[in-house]
């Protein structure tokens, strides 16, 4: 018996090895650049037929975004009705890759065709060999891509070698919550740069140690919620928290305080950009923020050490003991309808406002790059999967469509428009949620993602725990340019592997 | 006539031992066929697979190798290269967690078990409430822990007025790793502990108070002899289970500043598949296969440390000797 099952296990494993060895060297194919008309049949004016053409698109949205998608797609595929329908599925962006990794190598029947995803990871993609060019269907579809209408830093993202891989539809970033009642009662000003908010944080801390900051909200010392009462002088009151636990403090803040600050995230060559002594003043920024020094621009913390806590600024924002907190533009109706009812007896949502993170971390103003915000741009990119040319056509018209057609819709919920003719379309402009909110979340162009990389996932997740690490506690006596570096080299060592 | 009829014996005989050879191939192939078939499929295939990788390159476009039969993902990880440098830190840390969280792991339930065998009033109900936090999934637990004890709207902290981060100082997530695991994962140990104390003879504990045995000697010399079996079986499977920790890691230490120095093995290879690029595959493979050959070595020891001392040749000598003395 054990000889029987010694040999079983000595054949499987000669025909394990020579099925690996068999398959040695078959690499996926490389995407073989288009060429001719392929499926595409045209009519009489020379356009091209779509003859209820399917296209299924994978979409990295989920929740209230998703819904919001679906009614935008739902109106694209009533507008060509019997010549495309797009079929969306939905997935987290945990789960995305992983799915469409194995698909791609393993099921491409059942692949999407098109991809609705961050545009950030379209080098990753194309190294890969997961992305078709976009530029030549364009060309035969007709379908508008004026690419200089775009957004600079959100076309170069899906832009390899010259050669479109997608197009880009959004940007979008953290936002700052105001509690503006609280302003205004304090005499407190709204801040429109770095020094102004250190100074109104510094104000408020001041007028909180003097007992005479007025502050409302939820509350269990007996007040009714939109009832005043002075802020308690038990310990300091800080009026911004943030900590490194926080996904928007590692997702965009500290991005923006770099780029704000001049510093760059990734270098032509694909590296990491980020040890530069701009993006350690940067950062400093940031610690400054929770560990002031008597230096520093801010006189007073800004924010009590929350340590890992993360979603930090959610109840002292509702408990009127902080000004300001980090939110996702997606969640401010939520925001509203939470003040609403808490101050619903005196104006509710109208106590509240919000701001773009443009200027609020850079130490100088006047540099172009101030006004900068590290954003995340959605974009729709083109895999080789697609199974035909009139199919890749088609998914050019649904690119038009939704990068100059969501318009507003797209950016209630924080999306703003990449292509610049939308974000200045008067239909865009005279809508109330503009003027209402949409405004206040900055413009396009200085939206900033991370140019094409396929190192992205090292430079982001190294520069993650750079930023971590200079806002910890643990590390408060640490030079942030020392960790900045340490955290670099080991990216560097890591990329060069798959040199 | 007479070799006619021993002929149509043999041949009888011959056609029964052939309907038994059949019916007892089909009895065996009934009831080991598909726990063969999985073996092969599931355990043995990947793991031959798995070997291969490690010994092949990998191109970002496929999970099939570029090119099998290099040594140079083994080269790398004994290299002075970060990728090595922090896999063999993972390694000593996994080891080092696994000397810690094990004897927790056996002791605290073996406790437990004591104290149900007891069989105090509702000892049903502990034994199931023991039981109980293992079938929640990780993840689920994991947030309530985290939500427990956050560091500033956690209860835990609030109640008892601390200002300890337990998730954010390298120290105090440790803590709360080695807890999470504890409060999950006894919940095994501890049953098969309990059904190894239901099946000590009884006899021996009646003898031992007639010798006039403490509680003390009767659990060193009775009731641990007796569950010996399920000790090391306990033993031996949380220590593989704790080489291989790597989800508590990823749920409680995902925002310590420190996450790097955490990082277990498993965690490392994990991370080498960040982006599930398929470069990283033979460095996965050969990370996993240097884990494996750890944890069989681990295993290997601790198999030979607790084999019985059976005392053989010398204690018969002995006896001989006596033998002829008396």
């Amino acid at each position: 018996m054990k000889k029987l099952l010694a040999l079983v296990l000595c054949v499987l494993f000669a025909m394990t090895a020579m099925l690996v060895t068999a398959c040695e060297g078959e690499q996926t194919p490389a995407v073989t650049p288009p060429e001719g008309e392929g499926d595409i049949v045209r009519d009489a004016d020379g356009n091209v037929v779509y003859d209820n053409v399917e296209i299924k698109m994978w979409s990295v949205t989920t929740g209230d975004d998703a819904n919001t998608q679906d009614d935008i797609i739902a109106r694209f595929n009533e507008t060509y009705k019997g010549m495309i329908k797009v079929n969306v599925e939905h997935y987290s962006r945990y789960d995305l890759e992983t799915l469409l990794s194995s698909t791609i190598q393993f099921d491409k029947e059942k692949a999407p065709d098109i991809l609705f995803n961050h545009g950030s990871r379209t080098a990753e993609y194309f190294d890969r060999g997961w992305l078709r060019e976009v530029d030549y269907f364009f060309g035969k579809s007709g379908a508008t891509f004026d690419k200089p209408d775009f957004v600079p830093s959100l076309l170069e993202s899906v832009v390899i070698d010259g050669k479109a891989y997608g197009m880009p539809i959004d940007c979008h970033s953290a936002i700052m919550c105001v509690r503006s009642d609280i302003l205004e009662k304090n005499g407190l000003s709204m801040p429109t740069n770095y020094a102004e908010l250190c100074a109104v944080c510094d104000q408020a801390a001041a007028l909180a140690a003097a007992n005479n900051l007025w502050i409302r909200g939820e509350n269990s010392d007996g007040y009714k919620s939109d009832e005043w009462r002075k802020a308690s002088t038990a310990q300091p009151y800080t009026a911004f928290p943030i900590s490194f636990g926080d996904m928007w403090v590692h997702e965009f803040v500290g991005y923006s305080a770099m780029v704000q600050n001049g510093g760059e995230i990734v270098a032509s060559d694909g590296m990491p950009a980020w040890n530069s002594a701009a993006t350690a003043n940067g950062i400093q920024v940031l610690k400054n923020w929770i560990f002031p020094t008597a230096t520093s621009q801010n006189k007073s913390a800004m924010s009590i050490d929350y340590g890992s806590s993360y979603d930090v600024g959610d109840a002292p924002f509702n408990k009127g003991e902080c000004i300001f907190k980090l939110q996702g533009p997606w969640a401010w109706q939520k925001e509203k309808q939470t003040f609403d009812l808490l101050l619903s007896k005196d104006g509710g949502s109208a106590n509240i406002t919000t701001r773009s993170l443009t200027f609020m971390f850079a130490t100088d103003t006047s540099k172009p790059c101030a006004s900068k915000i590290k954003g995340e741009g959605h974009a729709i990119t083109l895999l080789s999967t697609v199974t035909s040319y009139t199919k890749a056509c088609a998914a050019t018209v649904f690119m038009d469509y939704m990068a100059n057609f969501s318009g507003i819709e797209w950016a209630k919920r924080g999306h703003l428009p990449a292509a610049r003719s939308v974000s200045a379309a008067n239909e865009y402009l005279s809508d109330p949620a503009y003027n209402e909110y949409v405004k206040y979340w900055g413009e396009p162009k200085d939206y900033v993602v991370v140019a094409p990389t396929k190192y992205y996932s090292y430079v982001d997740s190294y520069f993650k725990s750079a930023v971590q690490k200079s806002l910890a506690g643990s590390y408060k006596d640490r030079n942030v340019a020392d960790i900045l570096k340490s955290e670099y080299d080991d990216c560097i060592d890591y990329i060069n592997l798959y040199a | 006539m007479k070799s006619d009829k021993v002929d149509v014996f043999a041949y009888a005989e011959r056609r029964e031992r052939r309907k038994n050879s059949l019916r007892k191939s089909f009895s065996v192939t009934t009831f080991l066929g598909p726990y063969t078939a999985s073996f092969l499929l599931f355990f043995v295939f990947p793991l031959v697979l798995g070997v291969i990788m490690s010994f092949s390159k990998f191109t970002a476009q496929s999970f099939l190798p570029s090119s099998v039969g290099t040594l140079d993902n083994y080269k790398i990880l004994f290299s002075d290269t970060a990728i090595a440098r922090d896999f063999r830190n993972s390694i000593w840390t996994t080891i080092k967690f696994s000397l810690a969280i094990v004897p927790l792991s056996i002791l605290i339930p073996l406790g437990l078990a004591l104290l149900i065998n007891l069989k105090p009033p509702g000892y049903k109900f502990f034994r199931a409430a023991i039981y109980v936090p293992g079938i929640f999934p990780l993840t689920a637990t994991g947030l309530i822990l985290m939500r427990m004890f956050d560091s500033h709207y956690g209860f835990v902290n609030s109640v008892f007025d601390l200002t300890v981060d337990w998730f954010g100082s390298t120290g105090a997530c440790w803590f709360m790793i080695g807890f999470f695991c504890v409060w999950c994962g006894i919940g095994g140990n501890f049953i098969i502990l309990c059904a190894g104390l239901e099946n000590v003879d009884k006899t021996l504990f009646e003898a031992a108070d007639v010798d006039g045995c403490s509680a003390w000697k009767k659990f060193l010399h009775v009731t641990l002899p007796g569950i010996k079996p399920q000790l090391f079986l306990t033993l031996f499977t949380t220590l593989i289970g704790y080489m291989n920790v790597y989800g508590q890691i990823y749920i409680l230490a995902s925002n310590n500043p420190d996450l790097s120095s955490m990082k277990s093995a498993v965690y490392r290879i994990q991370d080498l598949l960040t982006g599930f690029n398929p470069r990283a595959f033979g460095y996965a493979a050969a990370m996993g296969i240097v884990l494996g050959v750890i944890i069989i070595f681990i295993a290997v020891i601790q198999l030979v440390v607790s084999k019985d001392k059976k005392g053989g040749g010398k204690r018969v000598a002995q006896f001989k000797q006596w033998k002829e003395n008396v």
